[in-house]
């Protein structure tokens, strides 16, 4: 087992071949009566070599959306309805959440990958990081021999910077740092070509997210394997990502380039959003946050469901859901969707914030 | 009347605002290890001195396990001090005897992470924040009670009251949370505060409005505050001053525009640069590897000097003091900034900031 394709390592060149498409998803939580409309027709496309941000506060249903594309949501949340179309690099198409059992497990690990919240913790404590690693190559790869398995678990520790010797290491002899970085490299075990990665760096320190960051950016220019990058801290997505989601109580209200979206933020959350982080350069200057707090999910007001801490609200907004949809300026934003009203083009006149005209470029 | 003394009235305001409340000189906590590794001890804090002055924010900077919240317990006498003095308005304090630590309590007090957790939840906001009242205000009842109850939800700006005072925890979002906490701490009309990570739990668009909610305490209460992060941008929008601490040292103290626009130490600058910062160009330097150091039998010299890029064969053999760096009341503690021969040329440190920006 070596690193294969080569070929497919500039693949951000290929821009519409997409990888994993995500159409009309639906979850619930909850079996009852009454279940918890968490996903309602969320759809959302990665393009192979792409690396694409998944923003929004927590209980917004980004990591939701991540496992129920999967169908590693765990009970009580419950799939209603959807595709989750896989293509292959050999071009075949699979939709995930029809697949039998046997499948989903040949397909999870060699296909796509998750690397999971704190995942410093979910190494065992009790086994060594190499019997884990070689563990996972047994049970999802290909029949290999004991000495290649080895390898290959010795090899992927090297990738992500740590010496092979540590093979031997229990989880608690190692750093947090040292641990995301076993995590990231048991994802990367049998190459899989979609890794997902759900707050990978938040436990982390700055200085050691820094170091995890570029450890990524360089193991997918070298791979050329594709990411979904789940997070709440947007100013790091822009730099990370080439295109960024941005998500509200349960769907996507903003996808756009991630510098453009960064610069140039269409939907007033967006802004606000971006507008939470304190800059560390520049001028210093009073930030407000977004007043208010997310709707409660269960008790979803009709309309837009942002409506409510908008600053731009307008009438239509309370009774009106927005769609996701190109802006009314679609010749200069091929990229961009936006689920607001103030876009659509019926909006009398749109807030100087979020109209600033066609990019500069 | 002569004209060139100052107004009467003067002499008070420098008592409420730029009055040094709570003061630390050579704060030391060593944490003894059991077991196999009895006799060593881990060197949490480390020789750290602090000023808080009434009307200000000084922010402690680190990352975790530098000893930030250690010095958050030390100073509220949560646990006791190795070594070195904490004195409040000039007075000793070591907070032995419960009477003791009363009086202290109830001049500093504590802000915590997790608002999740430090909120009882069985009990309702009132019978939290009543209780905060009744152990620092004497046995309030009827309407005194409730109108100081009032007060305090007022002064976090969660109002109106009734929506929240009769509510358990859990109805409440955590920025909520967050300013229940916080008024439970005022019920004790503080003149310190000690905020450990306020925000860090918090959603990300509600951090602001907390931060900007202590800025407002400061500003009116002329509280002290003492904001602990590991954000050194937040630091940078809502502190006074900042001290970075790395490995249970202060490396670097100064104002924090200084510190953040042109650091020192070469810590400081490793953490700017770390900072997600979407407004910098494309990196083409890898950043330094290399984590803190054990501080159980902390390294000789410099703690930092394994991780830096300036260091030379001074920096790995001898402990360096903090130094005054040019500018308004600046120090790092690094011996680029002394005087000696031999010192390591830290001209690196500035120069690389200013390419980035």
């Amino acid at each position: 087992m070596t690193t294969t394709a080569p070929a497919l390592t500039n693949a951000t060149l290929q821009a519409a071949d997409p990888i994993l498409e995500i159409k009309n998803l639906s979850v619930d939580y909850g079996f009852g009566d009454d279940p918890t409309h968490v996903l309602q027709d969320v759809s959302l496309t990665l393009n192979r070599g792409e690396v694409l941000g998944l923003a929004g506060e927590s209980g917004c249903g980004k990591s939701t959306l991540a496992y129920g594309a999967t169908r590693l949501l765990p009970p009580p949340g419950v799939i209603r309805g959807g595709e989750v179309i896989f293509t292959g690099r050999d071009g075949v198409k699979t939709d995930i959440l029809t697949l039998n059992d046997k499948d989903l497990r040949t397909a999870r690990w060699r296909d796509f990958a998750i690397v999971f919240q704190g995942a410093m913790n979910s190494l065992n404590p009790v086994h060594r990081v190499g019997t884990q690693l070689i563990d996972a190559i047994k049970a999802h790869g290909k029949t290999a021999t004991k000495q290649e398995a080895r390898d290959r678990a010795a090899y992927v520790l090297e990738m992500v910077g740590i010496n092979a010797d540590r093979l031997k290491a229990y989880p608690h002899q190692l750093s947090g740092g040292m641990r995301q970085r076993v995590m990231i490299a048991m994802a990367l075990v049998l190459e899989p070509e979609l890794l997902i990665m759900d707050e990978p760096t938040t436990a982390l320190d700055v200085v050691m997210q820094r170091q995890i960051l570029e450890e990524i950016t360089d193991l997918r220019d070298r791979l050329g394997f594709s990411v979904i990058f789940i997070t709440h801290d947007v100013s790091l997505l822009v730099e990370v990502a080439d295109r960024i989601a941005i998500m509200y109580a349960g769907e996507i209200v903003e996808a756009a380039d991630a510098k453009d979206a960064y610069l140039r933020p269409r939907h007033p959350y967006t802004r606000g959003l971006l507008n939470s982080f304190p800059p560390l350069r520049g001028p210093r200057r009073e930030l407000q946050g977004i007043p208010g707090s997310p709707p409660d999910m269960a008790k979803l007001p009709s309309g837009c469901r942002f409506a409510d801490r908008c600053p731009f609200v307008m009438d239509r907004c309370r009774t009106e859901d927005p769609a996701l949809s190109r802006t009314a300026l679609k010749m200069s934003e091929p990229e961009r969707l936006v689920a607001c009203h103030l876009h659509d083009g019926k909006a009398s006149e749109v807030p100087a914030e979020l109209a600033i005209q066609a990019p500069q470029k | 009347m002569p004209t060139d003394t100052p107004p009467a009235g003067s002499a008070a305001a420098v008592e409420t605002a730029g009055d040094v409340v709570l003061r630390a000189q050579g704060l030391t906590k060593h944490f003894p290890l059991r077991g196999l590794a009895r006799g060593k001890a881990v060197h949490a804090v480390d020789g750290v001195d602090l000023e808080l002055t009434r009307g200000s924010v000084v922010a402690l900077v680190g990352e975790s396990g530098s000893g930030k919240s250690t010095i958050a317990k030390l100073l509220s006498l949560l646990i006791h001090r190795t070594s070195g003095d904490i004195r409040l308005s000039d007075k000793s304090v070591d907070g032995r005897g419960r009477r003791a630590f009363r009086r202290h309590s109830k001049r500093v007090q504590m802000i915590f992470q997790d608002p999740f957790g430090s909120l009882n939840p069985i009990h309702t906001i009132r019978y939290t924040l009543t209780r905060s009242v009744r152990i620092h205000k004497g046995n309030l009842r009827g309407d005194k009670l409730e109108a100081a109850l009032e007060e305090l939800l007022a002064r976090v700006q969660l109002t109106p009251v009734d929506r929240y005072i009769d509510k358990f925890p859990h109805e409440l979002s955590g920025g909520q949370r967050q300013r229940v906490a916080i008024a439970r701490a005022l019920a004790a009309d503080p003149d310190v505060l000690l905020a450990d990570e306020p925000i860090s739990m918090l959603d990300v668009s509600i951090r602001l409005g907390i931060l900007n909610l202590l800025k407002t305490l400061r500003d009116d209460m002329h509280v002290a505050i003492l904001y602990i992060t590991h954000d050194i941008a937040s630091a940078r929008y809502f502190a006074d001053r900042t001290m970075v601490m790395y490995a249970g040292q202060i490396v670097e103290q100064g104002p924090s525009e200084d510190i953040t626009q042109t650091p020192a130490h070469p810590y400081t600058r490793l953490l700017i640069d770390s900072a997600p910062d979407p407004d910098a160009p494309a990196r083409t330097e890898r950043s330094t590897s290399g984590e803190a150091p054990s501080l159980v039998s902390p390294p000789p010299g410099c703690r930092f000097a394994a991780r830096c890029p300036f260091a030379n064969d001074l920096c790995r053999s001898e402990t360096p003091d903090l130094f005054n760096v040019p500018g308004d009341d600046r120090a790092a503690r690094c011996w680029g900034y002394s005087d000696r021969d031999n010192k390591p040329d830290v001209s690196g440190v500035a120069k690389s900031v200013k390419e980035t920006i």
